[in-house]
């Protein structure tokens, strides 16, 4: 586990959780991201992009070897301060964005600062 | 202990009972009397034999069997309790020895007091059925009991999947429309006593396919597989005493669920959720959704698929016992991969299906292709279940999702050597790649999603049992997740008919070719989708007989300059059976893991390390993880590759929407009608 501070937890590549304000930060640049109660991608900026921008079609007609932009979206969740993909989705155009992580704050405080103790 | 008194309460397909059926047992006394009996060194001595018992079964089958899927380990061993509860295994694919609980507890619910079956040492038993075990109709089950001076201590079985089954197709049939079309499907029952299989019933059961050898062979191989175990854990219980035996069977189960109860603990508490596509159901396209929410508190974990598509009316639907045993890649091969496997690490798992859905069919479903949806949910309960470990001391055991399109073929005919034959390639199936890991890139050609120990398939092998050859067999360039780290890539290889005698009838199943099915975590991308492509009256033989055949370096390359004469044909990653003849050529694109991490924090060396080994294309290296080099001496520039890379993060930050903006605009999108015909509400709502 690698806290920055002991009132932060990294809970997943790019995200930390600030215990003392109860708030998602960016890993990279310690930018607030919303309450940790909430979805961390209400604070992120969203990009719908296109499959074929990152997989490349390499025939054309309706199996181009790439996903189909009209079956499948790449949604891209950035900080919004250093610009860091905290996550990709690939998900049928309007599909709801996936609440992923709902983590227990207060269960992870009791966690941490137990290991503190140790 | 008797047989009797470890005979179970009356069977039945219930829904709620087959969960149950996953789960232990209820201790018997005599394993609640001798659970503790041994020292924690001899107990760690038995159960490392168990183990070694198992994989000796399983080498034997690999090493007896025919059929390719058999030979190249998409199979499983397992060694159970008296009352049937997995205590050790080993793998090829953990599932199957999983679901070798359901046959056995089948066995001792229904035949253990019916005076025209029983239970005696040496008898053999074997089941096909997918509601009683069997993930789907081609996965077949031996197993047998081990009975030592009269008292039942233990079973063993022998799973592995069967080429051809009898199916309205050959191989497996996705376009079956009911339980009726699927194949050969055998209750539990004997086959065989004393030791020595009945030959009638054996024939009989081969003379349901169309390869009866093949079928009567591969029977043969898990039955000596079975006599090998027997043979080893009677001596065991011997040696040991058949209550110390039976206590210590026990106590592997029950030290599963203390590892598994201590494992949850380390991670958070809280919700952790992914939702996968599959976008077709076997006969035909259109998406289906497999949705998972896995909440964690405690010890206890509830796995919910609220939100998941419908039953389809084809043969990707599974029955809700094929749900749990789904979860044993994950966990077994992942997070608790450091812990000897045994039903009891699922035992602190709660599953909550909704009725009717595709992983919860009806009994009438076809579900000769249950697999696929059953990988999808692999796919999606893999990337919730490594969120929820990431803060712990367990993330050297992460990794992104394994590629799950399982594109794979079939070939059913009569061969060169004019013997009917039927074969699955695996190669793209089995070698897919592996996700990326928090460190490191994933495995290259790796392993199938549901078995992290099976092999791809041997060409020479291969090359003389069917009517056919590889002409190249690559490592798929760009076939894989790109990230920070990226998915490993899977298999390209093509095959073109040769020496046919009449006719071969090929086909495919799989899917991943309008959406992929391996996310990526953590900002990574999602491994690659794959169409289903072959050429019809190629003329590569003719050029490799004038020496005017290059074997390209990709699939994507023979398409794209049209590297051979032939009707070019692109299809879904199922496509029903066609007859090959020769020179017909069949292409099957491995898809590759999913990748971990942003691709603009990917180490550009190794960006064009992978460019120098064809692993990834020109377009990959420029447009996503924009790092700058010398063409000729692929040298990295470094000062510009930072510049590129930081206007990459700029335009992210100038074209990203705030979220409300976003799913203001975003929610006024659907995909065409015609993909939502299987989806249920769109979008609905999951748990």
């Amino acid at each position: 586990m690698a806290d920055k501070t002991p009132s932060k937890v990294q809970v997943a590549e790019y995200l930390d959780i600030n215990l003392d304000l109860e708030v998602w930060e960016c890993n990279k640049c310690s930018h607030g991201l919303g309450a940790a109660t909430q979805n961390y991608k209400e604070g992120c900026l969203i990009r719908d992009r296109s499959p074929e921008d990152i997989h490349q079609p390499i025939i054309e007609g309706e199996y181009t070897f790439a996903p189909d932009p009209e079956w499948c979206r790449i949604i891209e969740c950035y900080c919004p301060n250093c610009g860091v993909l905290i996550d990709t989705e690939y998900l049928p155009p309007g599909h709801p964005l996936t609440h992923d992580m709902e983590i227990d704050i207060e269960q992870l405080k009791a966690k941490h600062s137990a290991n503190e103790g140790q | 202990m008797s047989i009797q008194e470890v005979t179970l309460p009356e069977f039945n397909t219930d829904i709620d009972d087959l969960f149950a059926r996953m789960n232990p047992e209820p201790q018997t006394s005599m394993e609640e009397e001798y659970a503790d009996e041994m020292s924690d060194i001899d107990f760690s001595i038995f159960r490392h034999k168990l183990a070694t018992i198992a994989t000796e079964g399983k080498e034997v089958m690999a090493k007896l069997g025919v059929s390719s899927a058999l030979r190249s380990e998409d199979s499983g061993t397992g060694v159970y309790t008296a009352s049937g509860d997995m205590c050790g295994a080993a793998a090829g694919v953990y599932y199957h020895a999983l679901s070798g609980q359901l046959p056995i507890k089948y066995t001792l619910s229904k035949w253990a007091t019916e005076e025209s079956v029983r239970i005696e040492d040496g008898d053999i038993f074997f089941s096909t059925d997918p509601i009683y075990g069997a993930t789907h109709t081609p996965d077949q089950i031996a197993f047998m009991p081990v009975i030592v001076d009269g008292i039942l201590v233990g079973w063993v079985s022998a799973v592995a999947h069967q080429a051809d089954v009898g199916a309205m197709e050959p191989g497996l049939s996705a376009v079956a429309r009911n339980a009726w079309s699927d194949g050969v499907r055998l209750l539990p029952q004997k086959i065989g006593s004393n030791y020595g299989l009945r030959e009638d019933l054996v024939q009989s059961i081969g003379n349901m396919t169309r390869v009866p050898d093949e079928q009567v062979l591969d029977i043969k191989a898990r039955v000596a597989a079975c006599t090998r175990m027997v043979r080893r854990m009677k001596k065991i219980a011997e040696d040991l005493g058949t209550e110390s035996f039976v206590g210590a069977a026990r106590r592997c189960v029950d030290d599963g669920r203390v590892q598994v109860r201590r494992r949850l603990q380390e991670f958070n508490d809280g919700t952790y959720r992914s939702t996968v596509f599959i976008d077709g159901v076997g006969g035909d396209m259109g998406l289906q959704r497999i949705h998972c929410a896995i909440t964690k508190k405690g010890d206890e974990l509830h796995v919910n698929l609220q939100g998941t598509s419908p039953q389809n009316p084809f043969a990707f639907n599974a029955y809700a016992s094929m749900p749990v045993t789904t979860l044993a890649n994950p966990f077994f091969s992942y997070l608790l991969s450091d812990v000897p496997p045994s039903v009891g690490l699922l035992d602190q798992i709660k599953m909550e299906i909704p009725d009717g859905t595709c992983l919860s069919a009806s009994a009438d479903a076809a579900v000769s292709c249950s697999l696929w949806p059953t990988f999808l949910l692999q796919a999606a309960a893999h990337c919730a279940t490594m969120k929820m470990a990431f803060d712990s001391d367990h993330r050297d055991k992460l990794s992104a999702t394994q590629s799950a399109n399982a594109v794979g073929g079939y070939g059913v005919g009569v061969n060169q050597h004019g013997l009917l034959a039927a074969d699955l390639y695996v190669d793209p199936v089995n070698g897919s790649g592996g996700g990326a890991r928090p460190d490191a890139d994933g495995v290259d050609v790796f392993a199938g999603i549901w078995g992290n120990y099976m092999d791809t398939n041997d060409a020479e092998e291969l090359e003389i049992r069917g009517p056919y050859y590889k002409i190249y067999s690559r490592i798929a360039r760009d076939g894989h997740g790109f990230g920070k780290f990226r998915g490993g890539s899977g298999q390209d290889t093509a095959y073109v008919a040769h020496k046919v005698p009449d006719a071969l009838s090929h086909g495919t199943m799989g899917f991943g070719t309008k959406f992929p099915t391996a996310p990526g975590i953590f900002g990574g991308y999602a491994g690659n989708t794959t169409p289903g492509a072959y050429i019809i009256g190629s003329d590569v033989i003719d050029r490799m007989r004038s020496g005017e055949w290059d074997a390209p370096n990709s699939t994507g390359e023979l398409v794209e300059n049209r590297l051979c004469e032939g009707e070019y044909n692109f299809d879904y990653a199922t496509y029903p059976a066609i007859n090959v003849t020769d020179g017909d050529v069949w292409m099957m694109v491995g898809a590759g893991g999913g990748g971990w991490g942003d691709a603009l924090e990917r180490d550009p060396q190794m960006v064009v390390d992978d460019l120098r080994a064809g692993v990834i294309s020109e377009f990959t290296v420029k447009e996503i993880y924009k790092v700058a080099y010398d063409p000729e001496s692929l040298l990295v520039e470094a000062d510009e590759t930072e510049k590129l890379r930081d206007e990459a993060r700029a335009e992210r930050k100038q074209v990203g929407k705030p979220y409300n903006e976003f799913i203001q605009e975003w929610e006024q999108q659907s995909p065409p009608e015609h993909a939502l015909k299987y989806f249920g509400e769109f979008p609905g709502t999951v748990a």
